[in-house]
């Protein structure tokens, strides 16, 4: 079986490929769903399922980490504006840093900045000496 | 460009999504990731780009003609010259300052004073990792222990690649060649790993080696007169803290880095102060550079085939040459010189034991270990041997204790106590999490990073080993 001149992972036959990595429930129930409705055969090309299985895996991991650097981009504005008075002047950076501004003050205005903020307050009265008496 | 840094994020994001949309052409997915390594490294100064071009291709030669040489016996003069030329490189830009001074002193001493060349020599960030990369593959293909790379792209590739270019670990063409052969494929635990290692080490290296840094070790040992026996120990002991949460770190990000663009490395760290004799401490730290001193130095000096003598006389060798690799000073020779020392006594010492005497509790033997460790880093952080001597006869001033925060205190206590946690705690972590949907693990690695972002102090220090 030969998959050289199409994508394995649209070819109806490959609908239902197991994913090793998928919760151990679902695995099983794939395994029976899949042998009942492509056929054992068709999983027999261990190429083409792999290459299924990792795409799936790329996704995912793409998937994650867009959200975890949306997550910081909306609450971690802060260190956005740190980062962007840090940058030599110029006009892109100039751009850049008024961006991170403004970006900045309508987070904090939506209060989405405030969980930043209170963890640090925490921290630093945490790092505070304790005073003598 | 440092790990930690917005830039860096950046960065990857760009090559990890170009890397991935190249997922199906090899060969220009390896193009572009030596394209990205020479930006990364050109970050610092683009000329040593050259270094790193140059350095690659004459490794790439030399390790084709080792492999076309008729006879063993021209193959090891090629393998002796290349061993040479990157020696050459790693002195002239790492030592020649230092042996310069030496040469210098020497001659003051014998009235024979002259004028030396002196130059202002810049070190090229990580050349003694690259260096050392490129000798184990010129011997590994000379020993018959890797073919030769198939391109010369492989070999910029390997030697050029940025997770581990500038602090290691020093990953051999026997990890890295099989991998460049085939298009890698990423999986969920991989990723997994990859994420939790990345904000693993950004913890450890932003929030610990940080705060001890500002806070307690820099200032201590800048002078350590200042400080009474209290601080000075905590300093001590919280150098041993920082400097195993500033390396690890880096390697651990290295590590999640290269898996997050499918790669895998060998772990450089195993909780290292849990060890319970110097010979399982350098089991557990830097474990790819005492590997390769093990492979490349210790072996062939001898090792241990030739009897007790012998074989603390590699012993010494390889430790006082594997101090030197970390510095062009004497205070990293004598670093060395002392864990050269104190593996004899554990050598000699494991022959002569009587046979009916009963071996040390294990908790002695880790406290013996970690102080033993914990005396070698005030050499190996004091900038010279005046400073370690004023560091080591204050321990004995006791006074009161300025520096020493109850913060700091509890920094150096969650430093040591994760040493104590389950090994291999992260891949059992991860193996649970990859079942997550992506964006609940995102938003998990999001928050995580947010809290790091909230407690790590202002702004961050190039890594320790960044010098070396």
């Amino acid at each position: 079986m030969s998959f050289d001149h199409h994508d394995p992972e649209h070819d109806p036959r490959f609908t239902h490929v197991v994913d090793p990595e998928a919760p151990p429930d679902a695995f099983a129930a794939l395994v029976d769903k899949a042998r009942v409705t492509i056929g054992y055969d068709a999983i027999e090309d261990d190429a083409a399922a792999s290459e299924i299985v990792a795409g799936r895996a790329l996704r995912w991991t793409s998937r994650a980490i867009l959200v975890a650097a949306l997550f910081l981009l909306v609450f971690n504005t802060r260190s956005l504006v740190t980062w962007s008075t840090t940058l030599p002047p110029n006009w892109a950076t100039a751009t850049i840093r008024d961006l991170s501004n403004v970006w900045d003050k309508r987070m904090t205005e939506a209060g989405l900045s405030a969980p930043r903020d209170a963890i640090h307050a925490q921290y630093e009265a945490l790092k505070a000496p304790p005073r003598r008496p | 460009m440092l790990f930690p840094t917005m830039i860096f994020g950046i960065f990857f994001l760009i090559v990890f999504a170009v890397a991935w949309s190249l997922e199906r052409e090899n060969g220009r997915r390896k193009v572009f990731l030596v394209f990205a390594s020479w930006v990364f490294y050109g970050w610092w100064d683009w000329r040593f780009v050259g270094l790193l071009i140059v350095s690659a291709t004459v490794n790439w030669a030399l390790a084709e003609l080792i492999s076309r040489a008729d006879t063993k016996r021209i193959s090891a003069v090629v393998v002796g010259i290349g061993v040479a030329l990157n020696l050459t490189v790693l002195g002239f830009f790492k030592y020649y300052g230092f042996f310069i001074d030496q040469l210098g002193e020497m001659l003051r001493l014998i009235h024979w004073e002259r004028d030396l060349p002196l130059l202002q020599v810049i070190l090229p960030v990580g050349v003694s990792f690259f260096t050392f990369q490129a000798m184990s593959y010129l011997i590994d293909v000379h020993r018959g222990k890797v073919p030769p790379a198939r391109s010369l792209l492989d070999v910029m590739l390997l030697m050029s690649f940025f997770p581990h270019l500038v602090a290691g670990p020093i990953v051999r063409a026997s990890d890295l060649l099989p991998q460049f052969d085939q298009t890698p494929r990423l999986t969920r635990r991989m990723a997994t790993e990859g994420m939790l290692l990345i904000v693993w080490g950004l913890f450890k290296k932003t929030v610990i080696a940080s705060e001890l840094a500002a806070g307690l070790v820099d200032p201590v040992f800048f002078d350590p007169t200042r400080y009474s026996a209290g601080d000075l120990l905590a300093a001590t002991y919280g150098y041993a803290v920082q400097i195993y949460c500033d390396f690890s770190a880096y390697s651990d990000m290295a590590i999640g880095l290269a898996a997050l663009l499918g790669y895998r490395f060998p772990r450089n760290f195993d909780q290292p102060y849990r060890s319970t004799s110097l010979q399982d401490f350098w089991r557990r730290w830097h474990i790819s550079l005492s590997n390769w001193l093990r492979d490349y130095l210790y072996i062939p000096l001898g090792g241990s085939r030739h009897g007790l003598a012998r074989t603390c006389l590699s012993l010494m060798l390889t430790m006082v040459l594997g101090g030197l690799w970390h510095g062009a000073a004497w205070t990293f020779v004598a670093w060395g010189a002392l864990h050269g020392v104190v593996l004899c006594i554990e050598r000699v010492w494991g022959q002569l034991k009587p046979a009916h005497w009963p071996a040390w509790p294990k908790v002695v033997g880790l406290l013996i270990t970690f102080h033993v460790v914990c005396l070698s880093w005030i050499l190996f952080r004091s900038d010279s041997f005046a400073s370690a001597l004023d560091f080591l006869r204050g321990l004995t001033h006791f006074g009161p204790v300025t520096q020493l925060t109850p913060f700091l205190a509890g920094v150096i206590a969650l430093g040591l106590a994760l040493h104590f946690l389950p090994p291999r705690i992260l891949e059992r972590m991860a193996a649970g999490l990859r079942y997550l949907p992506a964006p609940a693990l995102g938003a998990g690695v999001g928050a995580v990073m947010l809290i790091i972002e909230a407690i790590r102090p202002a702004g961050v220090a190039a890594f320790i080993y960044y010098q070396f």
